[in-house]
């Protein structure tokens, strides 16, 4: 792999060589920007490859169906991201790690192997009746079909009279109209960010499929069941509805795909066109190209089915979607078309029924319903007033009422798991499930307006936290701040952190729950936690200070909630169910190529295995990678200082002399054609604009180092004399700001420290970081120390991960919004030119903690007496 | 290297592609040709080799992987670039085992592979 991207340290050398400033200039910045590309392309792609991973897992949990489609797409894009990391880190690294290849290459072919195993299916047929269907099928028919022939044939419910049409039809009709290539070539030249040309192809394609006639067979197979079903009924009006293999899944998302309805038989085959169609509209295209989807895997299959003119229609939602202690099933319902009740247009009535034998009716809200949606007599679909009397009149009867719950308890105990329900009441008074899906569990800020209110009788700790891994968890608090604290970890404890990090795996075993302050609900700690499936929940600020250690807890990461004392309701709501994939040969085949994928086995960067061959799945790949990167961009100035001479110059009130080099976007434009001297209001990096205003700060620029204890200043003095060549080297250095719109790397030697920060501070809560590292000074060791563990003290308090050696410390702190990021970078300004005064005030032992409390507090004019007393 | 200096060659057998990318690569301040037929590119190329060249994988008369092989046999400096559909790991480890200096798989945005032309602008010796 050595013809990769050549060591840029190797090149830069070679180079140095009789060249001028001026090109030196460009040739310096050209390389910044080559590390900081390869660095940005790394992070995205973790980002990606974590998310994969995420939903995977989540599909792992059994509720959700899926496909070969699903399992092929998801674990060759997993592949992709890892070897797009693979391949960044050796790039940025100068070929550092080329046994990753190998790596990712054994990983491919074991992954691979597992997926293939599973021989695609053909549907037997072009149309296949609801009566032969069952949610096996759903390569070949969809799921939206899938799940109508299961609930038909193995839970015997009502479902709407119809047929599929498979997705082998759709690849004959592809097939036949030599259409695939020409879809292939003309999706393949769309670029996501040009919506002109997006659309104009999107519309090629749609018009190109919308002009091919349908294989003879394949239109006479659609009519025979037409006539098969419903005779030559010159009324028959039927709704075409896309059944798109991964729909509802990740690979689309609901309503996607066009869905025809009130469509006369002379129309048929042109509606079924017209979806096959819609898998290339722009959105979904759009869509596909942003998640990395390969049109190749796809293919659309259609449901027809009898269209009727549903006197009502709504929603049932088996159970509430996050209030745990409510099971009862939630029902709601508007007059005519239930399009309304999905869309929100109208206030829809709602009906609250228990789930149990007596099926009683609990609570019944009638609002007033002044318009519905009616098919219209040729076709399509229209709004129409209510009539007046029926427009406060409940849409169901109690009986009716019932009887729809009694299909969502059954749908519920078939599938194992909760549902979301669309049903149709038509003229005659029958009910018919049209669609029944698992119900998310999702987050109350998204839950529809529904409410759950807290378990009454109980102090809330803490409400509104993000889940990032739901469930229920309940046990005594336990304080995590290091390492050693989670080797220690008890048994059945609760995880309290200040951040998430996966280095909790070592705990998760033990542990029932985790709630932290900050991190991503997409982070590893959050695909760790769903892989081992402990309730976490990300709660914000004072988590620690909220839940003192031993506490006994509930923490309800459903609804985002954590409770003093054991909440019985809660523990007893939560019953164990074994839903409806689990035990089906996709569901296998998914969790065998995720033993490869999903678990994290490399833990700590510290740990011997902490190596290329100490990967065993895509996971502990990017994991390697992304902490390798850091290392990588925090060396960057290294090679600033080896070459000045081509930078900005920061014209600020700052005790050094500040050299900028910008990769992109960090400074105005107006400031590069310029002098070289640049001043703060031209600056735009966000992270460095961050530092730089706590650097500033009035409050801090006030301080100077003053030796107010004589036998301080003769330390300091004494180790200048000892080591001048030292005192030389570090005055004669630079201080250096290689910045971007979204990042930063500042090196400085300020007097006699060498600290160095990294930081990424953008939307994506999962590539934002700071690096931080201090080292040396002017003082005795002793002193340097003491120094060090001052501001060890002040970052473990700002919420760091810190790490000390000697004397240098290194910290870091991973995943947090922006907002946050800025106020730590603020912090670390302001704590860089606050260690110039420090050597002075460290004294004796006492006089750290001292430090760090008064710093954190925001006395930075400090002078200290000795024996552990100051003032400030 | 400035970019002014750099030489790159287009190979794509669909014209809209170098149409849309012959504009969008020009904006690196490098010199751009593009090619239809990989028969006649190659033919150019012996006579003018570039310092870059970005081929698609897949062409009816010669694949990328030929294109790649035959333009390092002809100039073992240069730097190529292979765009790919259906992208597998299988594939980009033959692309990049075989000397190619990065791929891309379709559909990208041009931005994105100014990035990578930039980075092998910048990993050609002078």
């Amino acid at each position: 792999m050595a013809t990769i991207i050549g060591n840029i340290r190797k090149f830069l050398l070679d180079r140095k060589k009789s060249r001028d400033m001026a090109s030196a200039s460009a040739e310096m910045s050209a390389v910044f920007r080559f590390k900081y590309s390869l660095f940005k392309e790394l992070l995205t792609a973790n980002s990606e490859l974590l998310n994969i991973l995420a939903d995977v897992e989540e599909k792992l949990k059994g509720d959700q169906s899926f496909g070969n489609v699903y399992i092929k797409t998801q674990t060759n894009r997993a592949l992709m991201q890892a070897f797009q990391m693979v391949k960044s880190i050796n790039a940025l690294s100068g070929n550092k790690f080329p046994e990753l290849y190998e790596v990712l290459e054994t990983l491919n072919g074991k992954i691979r192997a597992v997926v293939d195993e599973r021989k695609e299916r053909k549907a037997p047929s072009y149309v296949m009746d609801y009566s032969e269907i069952s949610i096996d099928d759903a390569d070949l028919v969809g799921g939206k079909n899938a799940n109508l022939g299961e609930i038909k044939n193995n839970l015997h419910l009502p479902v709407p009279q119809g047929f599929a049409i498979s997705t082998r039809a759709f690849e004959d009709f592809i097939k036949q109209g030599h259409l695939k290539d020409e879809i292939i070539k003309k999706r393949n030249l769309i670029y996501v960010d040009d919506f002109e040309l997006l659309n104009r192809l999107s519309k090629e394609v749609e018009t190109l499929i919308q002009s091919r006639s349908l294989p003879d067979i394949l239109e006479k197979d659609i009519m025979n069941a037409v006539d098969r079903m419903w005779g030559q009924d010159p009324d028959l009006r039927v709704a075409m509805r896309s059944s798109a293999i991964g729909e509802d899944g990740d690979i689309s998302f609901a309503g996607q795909y066009l869905t025809l309805l009130n469509v006369d038989r002379d129309r048929i085959c042109d509606a079924y066109k017209s979806i096959a169609a819609s898998l290339y509209s722009a959105r979904a295209i759009a869509y596909r190209s942003s998640k990395g989807f390969y049109d190749e895997d796809l293919a659309m299959a259609v449901a027809c089915i009898r269209m009727v003119d549903s006197v009502a229609s709504g929603v049932m939602y088996t159970r509430h979607p996050y209030d745990i202690v409510n099971e009862n099933i939630l029902i709601n319902a508007v007059w005519g078309l239930g399009t309304y009740a999905v869309d929100g247009v109208i206030i829809p009535d709602s009906y609250g029924v228990s789930k149990d034998k007596a099926l009683k009716l609990i609570s019944k809200t009638i609002s007033t319903k002044t318009t519905k949606q009616v098919c219209l007599k040729h076709g399509g679909v229209c709004e129409a007033p209510v009539e007046e009397e029926k427009q406060n009149q409940a849409c169901l009867t109690d009986d009716q009422i019932r009887l729809l719950a009694s299909y969502g308890r059954d749908l519920e105990n078939h599938y194992k798991t909760a549902q979301d329900v669309e049903w149709a009441l038509d003229p005659d008074g029958v009910i018919t499930i049209l669609q029944s899906r698992p119900l998310k569990v999702q987050a109350p800020a998204q839950g529809k307006g529904l409410k759950a209110d807290a378990v009454p009788g109980y102090h809330v700790v803490i409400e509104g936290a993000d889940v990032a891994c739901p469930g229920l968890g309940k046990g005594l608090a336990v304080h995590v701040r290091s390492g050693d604290d989670l080797i220690h970890f008890p048994q059945g404890g609760v995880l309290i952190a200040r951040h998430s990090s996966p280095e909790f795996v070592v705990a998760m075993k033990r542990c029932q729950a985790i709630v932290v302050e900050s991190g991503s609900v997409s982070g590893h700690m959050a695909a760790v936690a769903r892989e081992f499936n402990v309730p976490t929940l990300i709660g914000g600020k004072d988590v620690m200070d909220l839940i003192p250690p031993g506490m006994e807890l509930t923490v309800d990461a459903y609804a985002g909630r954590v409770y003093e004392k054991i909440v019985h309701e809660l523990v007893a709501a939560v019953r164990t169910q074994e839903p409806h994939m689990k035990g089906t040969p996709a569901y296998g085949i998914l969790k065998r190529a995720a033993e490869w994928m999903t678990p994290l086995y490399l833990i700590s960067p510290k740990s011997a295995r902490f190596t290329p061959a100490g990967c065993r799945t895509l996971h502990d790949i990017a994991r390697f990678c992304h902490e390798h990167s850091y290392g990588e961009m925090f060396n960057v100035s290294d090679l600033a200082s080896k070459h000045h001479g081509w930078s900005f110059c920061l014209d600020a009130d700052l005790p050094m002399d500040l050299h900028l080099i910008d990769l992109g976007g960090g400074l105005k434009d107006e400031a590069l054609s310029g002098n070289h001297k640049i001043r703060v209001e031209q600056i735009l990096s966000v992270p460095f604009l961050a530092l730089l205003s706590g650097m500033m700060s009035p409050e801090i620029a006030s301080i100077e180092p003053r030796p107010v204890n004589l036998s301080g200043f003769f330390s300091v003095m004494r180790e200048q004399v000892l080591f001048p060549g030292h005192v030389g080297e570090r005055f004669g250095d630079r201080s250096y700001a290689i910045i971007a719109d979204k990042y930063l790397n500042f090196s400085s030697r300020v007097g006699y420290h060498y600290s160095v920060v990294d930081a990424y501070c953008g939307k994506t809560i999962n590539k934002n970081y700071i690096t931080f590292s201090f080292k040396g000074g002017a003082a005795d060791k002793t002193r340097r120390i003491r120094r060090v563990k001052a501001i060890a003290l002040i970052l473990e308090k700002e919420g760091f991960h810190v790490d000390m050696k000697a004397d240098k410390v290194d910290a870091r702190i991973l995943k947090y919004p922006c907002t946050s990021i800025e106020s730590r970078l603020d912090m670390l300004g302001k704590l860089l030119i606050f260690t110039r005064q420090m050597d002075m005030l460290m004294t004796s032992d006492a006089s750290v903690e001292w430090v760090a409390e008064n710093f954190v507090k925001g006395n930075y004019r400090l002078s200290f007496t000795g024996s552990g007393q100051g003032e400030s | 290297m400035d970019m002014k200096n750099i030489k790159i060659m287009v190979i794509d057998d669909e014209s809209i592609v170098g149409k849309r990318l012959k504009p969008a690569l020009e904006k690196t301040g490098a010199q751009v040709e593009t090619f239809e037929d990989p028969e006649s590119a190659l033919a150019h190329f012996y006579e003018n080799p570039t310092d870059i060249v970005v081929t698609d994988i897949r062409m009816d008369k010669i694949d990328g992987i030929e294109i790649l092989d035959r333009v390092l046999a002809k100039s073992g400096q240069t730097k190529v670039i292979i765009i790919t559909g259906y992208a597998t790991v299988e594939i980009a480890r033959e692309a990049l085992s075989k000397g190619a200096f990065d791929f891309i798989a379709k559909p990208f945005k041009p931005s994105d592979l100014r990035v990578i032309i930039e980075r092998a602008a910048q990993d050609l010796t002078p």
